[in-house]
């Protein structure tokens, strides 16, 4: 048995054969034996093996040694009886994850930019499509004065 | 024509009694027994189903479209299994001090295990063994084996990473097989 069989059959001892709960820098010196080493391989491979197998007896003990239970016509009549109750249709749901109604704040600060950019681009862009009844056609009156007596005296009068 | 669980829940949020009628048929009975594997008693079992789709009714106009129902399904009952193993065990915990007060303290065993009242309810092996374990060792044993759920999903209903969900299950295992008397 060379150093690195013994280092793993150590590890395999004392923090078991899911590799993920154990140390990281012995993940890593796994890693490197199973590399270089074939009878390292081997020895891992076969721990899987094993822990397989057990795992899947486990399992089907698990799943032989418990009643699947059915809904009884009881259970059935008070599962029915729940839509009598109000449905909740304002506030949020409690349950965290799942059922958020809510936005969150950066989400509306987004939002709101967005619609105001938006908003602006459509207004702009809405002068390329208006159609202007007015004439765009402008003249100069070059006859005018600046003299305004005449207007203030007829005001007075 | 089967109608999927995203368009059921589309029909709950509006109250449509039908809907929640073919909700219940498709989970109650899995949830029921992934409830059942968790406390370990039938009538608690049936108790908290019924909180799991009254939660469900209540909350379904709130609904998130990208929720996987099953997932939420599965949260829930979890979140009340376990709240309701708490409150069993503090429950217990307390008539064990008033019992404790009543009598000599020296003649009651202070280490008594809190799942007794599951104790008389059944003899089956397994059952004891799981009644040893803590109740989110029995949730994650139930999600993987019952359900035969990936890792990253047990992760995403119990709200933990998928390391510890690894974690604990190494050690539901190991618990359970050691109770079961087959040691490690």
């Amino acid at each position: 048995m060379n150093i690195m069989q013994k280092f793993l059959a150590n590890t395999l001892r004392n923090f078991g054969s899911n590799r993920n709960t154990w140390p990281r820098w012995r993940q890593f010196l796994l890693s490197i034996c199973i590399a270089l080493s074939d009878a390292c391989r081997q020895d891992w491979q076969a721990a899987q093996r094993k822990v397989n197998a057990a795992d899947t007896a486990l399992a089907q003990t698990y799943v032989d040694g418990i009643a699947e239970l059915t809904v009884s016509s009881v259970m059935t009549r008070r599962l029915h009886t729940i839509t009598a109750q109000p449905q909740c249709r304002t506030g949020l749901a409690s349950e965290s994850g799942v059922m958020k109604a809510k936005m969150p704040f950066w989400q509306i600060s987004c939002a709101s930019a967005m619609a105001s950019a938006v908003l602006g681009v459509a207004l702009g862009a809405g002068g390329y499509v208006a159609e202007f009844t007015d004439s765009d056609v402008a003249y100069l009156e070059t006859s005018m004065t600046y003299e305004v007596s005449d207007w203030l005296a007829g005001d007075i009068q | 024509m089967l109608i999927d669980d995203s368009e059921l829940m589309r029909r709950l949020a509006g109250g449509d009694q039908q809907a929640f009628a073919s909700l219940l048929s498709r989970h109650s009975k899995l949830v029921l027994n992934v409830l059942y594997r968790i406390v370990l008693s039938r009538d608690d079992a049936e108790d908290l189903c019924q909180e799991v789709f009254e939660r469900l009714w209540r909350q379904a106009p709130q609904w998130r479209d990208d929720a996987k129902l099953t997932t939420w399904l599965y949260r829930v009952a979890n979140n009340l299994a376990i709240n309701f193993r708490q409150r069993v065990q503090q429950r217990y915990v307390l008539n064990e001090d008033l019992l404790m007060a009543e009598c000599d303290a020296a003649s009651v065993d202070a280490d008594a295990e809190v799942s007794m009242p599951l104790l008389g309810m059944n003899d089956n092996t397994l059952l004891r063994a799981l009644a040893s374990l803590p109740a989110n060792y029995r949730a994650v044993l139930a999600f993987r084996f019952y359900r035969d759920l990936a890792v990253k999903d047990i992760a995403e209903i119990m709200g933990i990473s998928a390391k510890a969900v690894e974690s604990q299950l190494g050690r539901a295992k190991a618990q359970l097989k050691q109770n079961l008397g087959g040691g490690e």
